[in-house]
């Protein structure tokens, strides 16, 4: 017992966190905390409806609103002439993070060429544009149906196949308001198109699968941050001259939200800080400063910028604001509707320690 | 429990100030050695108790294995080699006012490799020493404020010399360290600091069948260094047979801090190879109501029977 008493003494001396001494470090500097709220400059949103979304996890069908989004698709045919076959099938897998709506779609054919990482709603690469909004695709489908289950299969016949063969890839249109995630190539569950003969299965190599996406834009003073149709938050707050030379512990920047719309339970938000004066959309930023998670329907948001206001502190003049962004800006349609002027930003903040 | 041990590797809470805690204070340039080479090993672990009012804390810290080598090489002359840590930097603190709370961690310090070139001439030693000065030091500064976590980090690099003389009689020894500097890298400056000079003067008469060591010691910080004090320190201690008792007086070159310090010390001699030393020092540091206890037991292991055998 006596040996314990002692082991017990020994962790206590050992693990307790008494500021014994804390009045050695006013060697180094006065450690006082003090807090302020820095004033807004401004804030509005930068958009990109040109966003090319071939890289994301997911293929997206579906509509609201709001908006809408389309999957292409083209897969690469060996073989001119196929006979005696038992089966033609094109299978999409469902992405089950995302909640499940059942909507009607239909499959058309495109008439012209079209790039995974160039065509969006306007464009079919990075340098040609749709004669359409929305791809140019032939009128009657090939295809239509319901999306309900855990994946959708689609049946094909001869005539079909050598109409698919012929053309140059396919166009999933959604028909009523919902949207479907399916996974894509880069999701690790790529769309397969499959060709079963005397019980031989032959996949068809996936040329290209991506979804293109139209969006609401909004008005310039808007606070709206966005994925699918990107959408950034500006925000610049005026740097307090009472900050210079001072460390910034902490620097909670907050926001209120107005509307929502997220088909997942939680979200990603980042900011990025700008190293330039504001330009557009694709003003450049500099590396992370904050990443954090929120419940899809949060209706306050707080994130540490501290590094950005570090940042300012060392680099007055390069107060160049913020984007707040969803992260990723290509795996899914979402926004997050902002209450204008909800924007704050307290800082807490001590004089640095001093070298020795 | 030893992990735990292990992990809190920290040394004086004083040694935030400055360039930390001098641990060669009462370290002359002499060898002792005569007829065979000695090596020696030292792990000197240290325990720290913090104590304020009724609030205590305690910290542990090692220090690395150090080495000492002396080979007597021809006509008296000796050669010695070995490393010590010279100034520490290392410390853990906890710093809770307001709304502010810290945790402030230093690691590291100022390391040193001396050459020793000394002569026996039969009734005492001259000694020389050439030291060369280098080390890294970190500095972690966590602050928290609320939910809220932040951290800073500092960075020294150090790089320098310093030499030392002496002469040693039967019962009396001088000796005077000089020419110390340290070109100290930090993060946005360097800056080259002027170490101080230090005089020892030691008084060895035999008294009772023993041995009774005085040693006086002087340091002269540089004049334009208002920050530091130049401290006079005295140590006083008593040997017979394999036994040896001791008390240091050491003011700290940073003000107001004073250390009152015991030794104990046992030699075991082990057949065929040598010695082990085993010290336990005991010393009470203290700057206004602020107090540090300190036992450090220390274990030497010297090896010179081995080479005396081989030279017959």
């Amino acid at each position: 017992m006596k040996k314990c008493n002692l082991l017990l003494i020994l962790l206590f001396l050992y693990c307790n966190k008494l500021p014994i001494g804390e009045e050695e470090l006013d060697l180094r500097g006065d450690f006082d905390a003090y807090d302020i709220e820095l004033p807004v400059f401004n804030t509005f949103t930068e958009y990109n409806k040109y966003a090319c979304l071939g890289g994301s996890s997911n293929l997206i069908v579906g509509k609201n609103e709001e908006y809408e989004s389309r999957i292409l698709l083209k897969f690469d045919f060996p073989d001119s002439t196929y006979q005696g076959l038992d089966e033609i099938k094109l299978i999409l897998k469902r992405n089950d993070n995302f909640h499940r709506d059942t909507i009607n779609f239909s499959i058309h054919l495109v008439n012209v060429d079209f790039e995974e990482n160039g065509a969006n709603w306007y464009q079919r690469t990075n340098s040609e544009w749709w004669e359409n909004e929305g791809g140019d695709f032939q009128e009657d489908s090939i295809r239509a149906g319901e999306i309900a289950g855990d994946s959708l299969i689609i049946e094909f016949n001869y005539i079909e196949l050598e109409e698919i063969m012929a053309a140059d890839g396919m166009i999933m249109i959604p028909e009523d308001t919902g949207f479907v995630y399916f996974y894509s190539d880069e999701g690790g569950n790529a769309p397969q198109f499959i060709i079963e003969k005397n019980e031989v299965v032959s996949p068809i190599p996936l040329d290209v699968d991506c979804h293109i996406v139209t969006g609401t834009e909004p008005f310039f003073t808007d606070d709206w941050i966005g994925s699918g149709m990107p959408y950034r938050n500006y925000a610049k707050f005026v740097l307090d001259s009472v900050l210079i030379d001072k460390k910034a512990v902490y620097a909670d920047l907050t926001f209120e939200r107005e509307d929502y719309f997220v088909m997942r339970d939680s979200i990603e938000i980042v900011i990025r800080e700008l190293l330039e004066p504001i330009d557009d959309f694709n003003t450049t930023t500099g590396p992370l400063i904050a990443l954090e998670k929120f419940a899809a329907d949060d209706t306050l948001f707080s994130i540490d910028i501290a590094k950005h206001i570090q940042r300012i502190i060392e680099y007055p003049d390069s107060n160049f604001g913020i984007f707040i962004i969803f992260s990723p800006e290509n795996y899914d349609i979402a926004n997050l509707k902002i209450i204008s002027g909800s924007h704050s930003l307290r800082v807490g903040y001590i004089a640095p320690p001093e070298e020795r | 429990m030893s992990l735990i041990l292990v992990a809190l590797i920290n040394a004086s809470i004083f040694s935030i100030g400055g360039i930390g805690q001098d641990m060669s204070v009462f370290r002359t340039p002499f060898l002792d050695v005569f007829k065979s080479a000695r090596i020696e090993f030292t792990l000197k672990p240290e325990f720290n108790i913090l104590n304020k009012g009724s609030d205590f804390r305690s910290k542990f810290s090692t220090n690395p294995f150090n080495l000492n080598l002396a080979v007597p090489v021809t006509k008296g002359f000796v050669f010695g080699l070995g490393n010590r840590e010279r100034f520490s930097q290392s410390f853990d603190v906890f710093f809770d006012r307001d709304a502010l709370e810290m945790h402030v961690e230093g690691e590291g310090g100022i390391e040193e490799i001396y050459v020793n070139l000394n002569n026996n001439f039969g009734i005492g030693e001259i000694a020389f020493r050439g030291s060369y000065l280098f080390g890294n030091a970190t500095e972690i500064w966590n602050y928290y404020i609320a939910d809220y976590y932040n951290v800073d980090t500092f960075l020294y690099k150090y790089s320098g010399k310093i030499f030392c003389g002496g002469i040693q009689l039967k019962f009396v020894s001088v000796s005077y360290e000089f020419a110390g500097d340290i070109e100290w890298e930090k993060q946005n400056s360097d800056t080259t600091i002027d170490l101080p000079s230090r005089l020892s003067v030691g008084l060895h008469p035999e008294i009772f069948g023993g041995k009774v060591n005085f040693l006086f010691e002087h340091a002269f910080w540089p004049g334009d260094n208002e920050d530091y004090i130049s401290p006079t320190r005295f140590k006083v201690s008593f040997i017979k047979k394999r036994f040896a008792v001791g008390y240091r007086y050491n003011p700290w070159y940073l003000k107001d801090v004073n250390e009152h310090g015991l030794d104990f010390s046992l030699n075991i001699p082990i057949q065929r190879l040598g010695l082990i030393t085993l010290n336990l020092g005991c010393s009470l540091r203290n700057k206004e109501s602020l107090r540090e206890i300190n036992v450090s037991p220390e274990i030497k292991l010297t090896i010179h029977e081995i080479f005396a055998r081989r030279r017959q």
